[in-house]
């Protein structure tokens, strides 16, 4: 027997479970003459994305009224999520506003495609900028890390949260330091993101330049998740997980170069 | 060590100084507002602990969120989003992070509190960065005031009834 699936409106779904949760999906308030359309895509934070749609002049216009704007403040994030924006309002053809808003004109016509690209464009800056965080586990990896090295090296020998000019005179701070005679080793935590790779490498690039005793390490969460930004950071240090072996530390310690 | 967020979630904490709505924008059309108070725990200013507020202008009564965060020294760490309160948003909310109690699977349409229990990973020993999981606030703050009294309550901020309005005086109420 084939079976071919039937259009119907959805007061036509005769399963209440399924009809429940597409009526869910999309969902409209009024607001003045304008109307606020909830879509099915989601902010990370749990929020529904949702459109402003308001008639003028014949036309609409079809904005995410700064709703993206605002889920990225909820993480901290308006400044990645303002860089993300730019970049997307191209890709998807959608403008963005002084206001923080992604916008478009749109005839009748137009009018669902225009919903469609501003959810997209409002969600996507939004995931871009959440995803650009730094997880809570990567931020402890320092500390963590500083206890190792105290257990293994001793507490006279271990410094925490240092600041070190650099050849350049460019002071750049450090997770962790160990001394070993003259031998000076340096932690930096890095992780899988062009900010911090790229200052990682300038500042591992600028100590190494005081000479052979200044070595530094790059202590990442997981080597596997450095992805492509490894080879860059592997050019100027040593890569080291934060969990490493006191054995494996002593080694690195001893032989990083 | 790691940060104690428990405790600073659950330490009884003050507004400090007298904090106000501020607008920071080059666009006119912006009405984007946002407070932020610095905390007291006893006799101290505790580094780092604030409560964020954010409002718009053109919306009376609603679209208002409050958080608490947590601004770690060591600037190379982000800040840490420790629990939030959106009452009357414009979208509904979703709880679908796998981590979601199963009682709380759903939408909410209203108000509701991202609390710091729900949201805590122990994996990370700290809480989910975009907290994603809510429940919902009933019944519903009716007044701004209502608003306060329950951010004083949630956050423990004995003093939260003290915040000014984001928005002009109405004289209609």
């Amino acid at each position: 027997m084939s079976m071919a699936f039937e259009q119907i409106d959805s007061e036509d779904i005769r399963d209440a479970g399924v009809q429940k949760a597409v009526g869910s999906l999309v969902r409209t308030s009024a607001w003045g003459n304008a109307y606020l359309v909830s879509v099915p895509l989601i902010y990370p934070s749990g929020t529904t994305v949702g459109v402003k749609v308001a008639p003028s002049k014949g036309s609409y216009v079809v904005s995410d009224f700064g709703l993206g704007w605002r889920e990225a403040e909820g993480y901290e994030a308006q400044r990645s999520f303002g860089a993300h924006a730019g970049r997307i309002k191209e890709q998807v053809g959608v403008e963005y506003t002084a206001g923080h808003e992604f916008q478009m004109f749109a005839t009748e016509r137009q009018l669902a495609s225009a919903i469609r690209r501003v959810a997209y464009a409002s969600h996507r800056a939004a995931v871009k900028a959440f995803h650009s965080l730094p997880e809570a586990c990567e931020q402890e990896i320092g500390a963590a890390l500083y206890q190792r090295l105290r257990d293994t090296f001793g507490n006279a020998n271990v410094t925490s949260e240092l600041k070190l000019p650099g050849a350049s005179n460019i002071e750049w701070p450090f997770a962790a330091q160990v001394m070993q005679g003259k031998r000076r080793v340096l932690f930096d935590v890095v992780s899988p993101q062009w900010a911090s790779v790229v200052a990682a490498k300038s500042k591992f690039s600028d100590v190494r330049h005081l000479g052979a005793d200044t070595v530094p390490v790059a202590v990442v969460d997981s080597i596997d998740a450095m992805g492509k930004w490894l080879p860059l950071i592997s050019q100027e240090a040593e890569v080291i997980e934060g969990d490493i072996g006191a054995d494996e530390l002593r080694r690195v310690v001893a032989e990083a170069a | 060590m790691p940060t104690p967020y428990k405790m600073l979630v659950e330490s009884d904490e003050l507004i400090a100084g007298k904090p106000t709505w501020v607008d920071k924008h080059k666009d006119p059309k912006d009405d984007q507002q946002r407070l932020v108070a610095a905390l007291r725990m006893g006799g101290r200013v505790f580094q780092g602990l604030e409560l964020v507020g954010r409002a718009r202008l053109g919306i009376r009564n609603a679209y208002v969120s409050f958080s608490l965060i947590y601004l770690p020294t060591d600037n190379r760490r982000d800040a840490v989003r420790l629990c939030r309160v959106d009452w009357r948003p414009l979208t509904p909310h979703v709880n679908d992070h796998p981590n979601t109690p199963p009682e709380l699977i759903g939408d909410i349409e209203g108000t509701h509190h991202h609390a710091f229990g729900l949201n805590w990973a122990a994996k990370n020993d700290a809480p989910l960065k975009a907290l994603p999981i809510a429940e919902e606030i009933s019944p519903d703050y009716q007044l701004y005031a209502e608003l306060l009294d329950g951010v004083g309550d949630l956050f423990r901020i004995a003093n939260a009834a003290s915040l000014p309005s984001p928005w002009p005086e109405d004289l209609f109420g």
